[in-house]
């Protein structure tokens, strides 16, 4: 079966240890990271992150919560989107 | 890829680009251009702690300047005892004249550092007159090379790149696996042969330290390019002054001494590590266009 993965993007004020903060989430939650672009324009963080969430779909909404709120916490705006199906 | 950029953040260091996969021969890369301005400690200090947390998560880590990394890269130099193969071949000579106690303390002062390379060679070398040419080929016949190492210099060839053999050892072995990896370079030392045994001399200008940065000096003159367009790999003390002087110099299976001060480190004997420090993926084109 094809592995499912999740997209997650964030937008926002750059400042140090954003990287940092988002990919320990998910590095706490067991997932890989398997992809990830991120720039820096005129002060302004955009991220983009290919999560393969195959091991245990059971724990996403769980990350996506952790992850809605810390990018709260960060001044960040984030989206999620879904490859492979829910 | 969250204790690295852990590190940074921690340092107030700026990650202005990253990108990661694990799409290239299935090794996780990952490549970012950070701003060590802001930084809270020395640019150097910045580099040891990010290289002592890449070996706790088991990721080889290399750093250069953002003026180097966009040089291509062009030339890649190896010391070959102990880096292209694994035997040191003074020691295997050694042994065979009966005097390896004494060889393998005076080699282990210079690896670490403790003693001027072409002094400790000089005396080595003293060591092993009279030893017969007849035991020399013998060990050449036992000189292993690796298939992932003659495969990583045929990958190299293909891309373009210039392959040389930069080492203190000698030119009786080095030339043999030259020939063997198909290098387009071996500078080496020349032992003096008289009547079919070693005079205990070496010929000529000797290859130490700072006479393996002038052979890629004139390796990088002939092709047209500058030092930034050069990659040294080497393990011992006598690599430090080619591996701190060109475009990417890198530890592999390094000595202490040479992995504290290197601007690269591989820590595993996986050599397919080398194409992706060296930059030969897709992200790194990615990456250039955006600096």
């Amino acid at each position: 079966m094809a592995d499912k993965y999740l997209v997650v993007m964030a937008v926002g004020p750059d400042r140090p240890g954003l990287i940092a903060e988002i990919s320990s989430v998910i590095a706490d939650f067991g997932y890989n990271i398997e992809d990830m672009d991120q720039v820096v324009m005129r002060g302004i963080f955009i991220l983009s992150l290919l999560v393969n969430i195959s091991s245990s779909l059971t724990g996403i909404d769980r990350l996506r919560k952790k992850l809605e709120y810390l990018c709260h916490e960060l001044g960040l705006e984030v989206t999620f989107y879904y490859t492979g199906g829910k | 890829m969250a204790s690295v950029s852990g590190v940074l953040a921690r340092f107030h260091a700026n990650i202005l680009k990253t990108r990661a996969s694990t799409v290239f021969s299935n090794l996780f890369v990952m490549v970012m251009i950070v701003d060590t301005r802001p930084s809270t400690v020395k640019r150097e200090d910045l580099i040891n702690i990010l290289k002592r947390s890449c070996d706790g998560v088991g990721l080889a880590l290399a750093t250069e300047s953002g003026e180097s990394y966009k040089c291509g890269k062009k030339i890649i130099v190896f010391d070959l005892d102990g880096t292209l193969i694994e035997q040191e071949i003074i020691e295997e000579l050694a042994k065979a004249a009966g005097v390896g106690e004494e060889v393998r303390r005076i080699t282990a002062l210079a690896m670490e550092g403790r003693m001027v390379f072409l002094d400790a060679l000089k005396a080595r070398v003293k060591l092993l007159k009279g030893l017969p040419v007849s035991r020399m080929e013998k060990i050449k016949c036992s000189i292993k090379i690796l298939p992932s190492v003659k495969d990583l210099a045929r990958q190299l060839k293909e891309i373009g790149f210039i392959v040389g053999i930069v080492t203190g050892s000698f030119s009786f072995f080095a030339d043999y696996v030259g020939e063997a990896i198909g290098a387009d370079y071996v500078f080496s030392n020349r032992l003096i042969i008289r009547d079919g045994v070693l005079t205990g001399e070496v010929e000529g200008d000797m290859v130490g330290p700072e006479a393996k940065l002038r052979a890629i000096k004139r390796m990088s003159d002939e092709k047209g390019v500058g030092l930034d367009a050069c990659v040294a790999v080497g393990d011992g003390a006598n690599d430090l002054f080619m591996i701190e002087n060109v475009g990417l110099g890198i530890g592999y299976k390094a000595k202490l001494v040479v992995k504290e001060k290197a601007p690269a480190v591989i820590n595993t004997d996986d050599l397919g590590v080398l194409l992706a420090l060296i930059g030969c993926t897709d992200l790194k084109k990615d990456v250039v266009k955006r600096i």
